[in-house]
């Protein structure tokens, strides 16, 4: 792999995704699912009569969660379609002739993918956060009078699930790229990250203690929960919730190897594979 | 790497097969510097297939192939010497031309690319330059797709089906720009299609593909060497016509119904001198065509089939 090659893999993709019209649906989706959720649920505690407390941080938490599970469906999805269109397009023929090899395709799609999720992120984060500091006060939680949980305790938590949500992302891209090398359509490896995803996220609870040894475990997901979901619980005042040192030893060890794993599985499945 | 070698393609008994269908069997072909080079065959016969394993597409069963000195596996590093314009146009459709001509230069990988604006002129697609890809017809996506193999001032270019949904003049532009490339850059070109009467016109060596191997492969002056030429004759007194010309030797009668004209396969005597001979026996000749042997009439004889023209 040429600096020069992945130099220019890496221009021709950001061409690409930013001639595009899905970039929008990447860095603004989540953003947009998120303030309709907590406006939703503003309008329904108002609608209720006020009656409901209103703990602003859980609120956050809860369309941080949503927000973060969509932004991780949405690029295991694109980066499944991202390599697989570009070969039903023809496209990836032209670059590997012209200028790009194979393995510089890959780097240059995961780096590019990555960056962006992570701006996607934390367009969410900055977002939602605005958005729960105008419907709600981000004070402590206070029950019946007494302080249970203060706001710098929150931030802390809250602070260590996004951390730890966000462990999992480079192999949930590189997972998608492994889908994008195998499918032979780009409809195919869509269809293949998407069922993939959600059954992984359904099913992940049936291997019970080995589930925690698959990266998907730690990601924010529809049917299971990771930290954040624990956070969402903490900070809405909750006071059953159990931390796990050893899964949070896993949740940093785990995904990381996984990723470096599937990548190269995906670098070694392009090298051989008719374009 | 030798930038002088004389070929720039050497495929040396190829073989590739889709799980226990033999495409290519033992494939060889040699495309030397500055020849613009035909690729004939049937529909199905592997040209595509041998272009995708030259490109380093599609892996190969067995056989070596090196373009410009380069495994096929190792063309990116030729720095844009080397391009190849498929059947189906392959550029993003969501781009404009002129962004899809931005990225051709992007990705190109030459030092010294041809301008954006002369070759969307030379092409004749800078009207389009602002419509999306997807709205372009087939025609001018296929133009587009050339422009953007000719933007890094390739050495050696594979054209697949060059002339498919071109119209008349696209046709005869696209000729013309290949041999100015040919003439003035010394561009090489491998054409592969069944467009005969177009290949004829263009290419300087031909080669027939036909069951997974190249059944023939000459200059194309050598291929017209390989046919008695044919001539079609018009007189004022038939019979009397077939009966001089049984006489003539060199010439042999062909067995058709004679019903626009005589036609006849001559063999060590020209036109003229047969002319001559009709009107020494007093038959007065209306028309007498010379028909030059075609690219159409060796590949039927080769490939037993038709060409799609």
């Amino acid at each position: 792999m040429s600096r020069t090659g992945l130099f220019t893999a890496l221009r021709a993709e950001s061409f690409i995704l930013f001639k595009s019209r899905i970039i929008w649906v990447l860095l603004a989706l989540p953003s947009l699912v998120s303030i309709i959720k907590m406006g939703l649920i503003k309008f329904s505690n108002i609608t209720k009569g006020g009656n409901i407390p209103d703990t602003g941080y859980g609120y956050l938490v809860d369309g941080l969660l949503l927000s973060f599970t969509l932004t991780y469906l949405l690029f295991l999805c694109y980066s499944a379609y991202s390599f697989a269109i570009d070969c039903d397009r023809g496209i990836t023929r032209n670059n590997v002739i012209r200028s790009i090899s194979r393995k510089e395709i890959i780097s240059a799609k995961y780096i590019i993918l990555l960056i962006t999720a992570l701006v996607s992120l934390l367009i969410t984060l900055s977002v939602t956060w605005a958005a729960a500091g105008l419907l709600w006060e981000l004070g402590p939680v206070i029950e019946e009078g007494y302080q249970i949980i203060g706001v710098p305790e929150i931030k802390e938590e809250i602070s260590l699930g996004l951390k730890l949500a966000l462990i999992p992302l480079p192999a949930s891209i590189a997972l998608g790229l492994f889908f994008s090398v195998i499918s032979k359509t780009a409809i195919q490896a869509i269809s293949l990250s998407v069922g993939a995803g959600l059954i992984l996220d359904v099913l992940k609870t049936f291997f019970e203690n080995f589930q925690y040894y698959i990266f998907s475990s730690f990601q924010p997901s529809f049917f299971d929960n990771s930290y954040l979901n624990d956070v969402q619980r903490i900070v809405s005042g909750y006071s059953d919730v159990l931390i796990d040192e050893r899964i949070h030893r896993l949740n940093m060890l785990v995904p990381v190897p996984e990723a470096l794993f599937l990548f190269f599985l995906t670098l070694t499945i392009i090298k051989r594979r008719n374009l | 790497m030798d930038h002088n070698s004389r070929s720039v393609l050497t495929v040396t008994d190829l073989h590739k097969k889709f799980k226990k269908n033999h495409v290519l069997n033992g494939l060889n072909l040699e495309v030397a510097r500055n020849e613009i080079h035909g690729l004939v065959g049937l529909n199905g016969a592997g040209k595509t297939t041998t272009i995708e394993c030259i490109s380093g597409l599609k892996s190969f069963s067995s056989g070596s192939v090196r373009v410009m000195d380069i495994h096929p596996s190792n063309l990116h590093s030729a720095g844009g010497r080397f391009a190849v314009v498929f059947d189906t146009p392959c550029i993003h459709p969501n781009l404009t031309v002129h962004e899809a001509m931005e990225y051709a230069l992007l990705t190109c990988g030459s030092k010294e690319p041809v301008s954006i604006n002369e070759l969307e002129e030379k092409l004749g697609i800078a009207l389009y330059r602002k419509y999306k890809i997807k709205n372009l017809s087939l025609g001018n996506r296929r133009r587009t797709s050339i422009a953007q193999a000719l933007i890094g001032r390739p050495e050696f270019i594979i054209l697949d089906e060059p002339f498919s949904s071109l119209d008349a003049g696209g046709v005869d532009d696209l000729i013309e720009l290949i041999r100015e490339l040919n003439k003035n850059s010394g561009t090489t070109f491998l054409l592969a299609s069944h467009q005969l009467p177009y290949l004829e016109k263009i290419c300087t060596n031909i080669s027939i593909l036909h069951k997974g191997l190249i059944s023939l492969s000459v200059s194309i002056n050598e291929l017209f060497g390989m046919e008695n030429t044919k001539a079609v004759i018009n007189t004022d007194k038939k019979e009397r016509t077939l009966e001089v010309l049984s006489g003539i030797p060199g010439i042999s009668l062909n067995n058709n119904n004679h019903s626009e004209g005589i036609t006849v396969e001559l063999s060590g005597i020209t036109t003229a001198q047969l002319n001559r001979e009709l009107i020494s026996h007093d038959i007065n000749v209306y028309e007498l065509i010379r028909k030059r042997p075609s690219l159409d009439s060796v590949f039927r004889k080769i490939t037993g089939g038709t060409a799609h023209v």
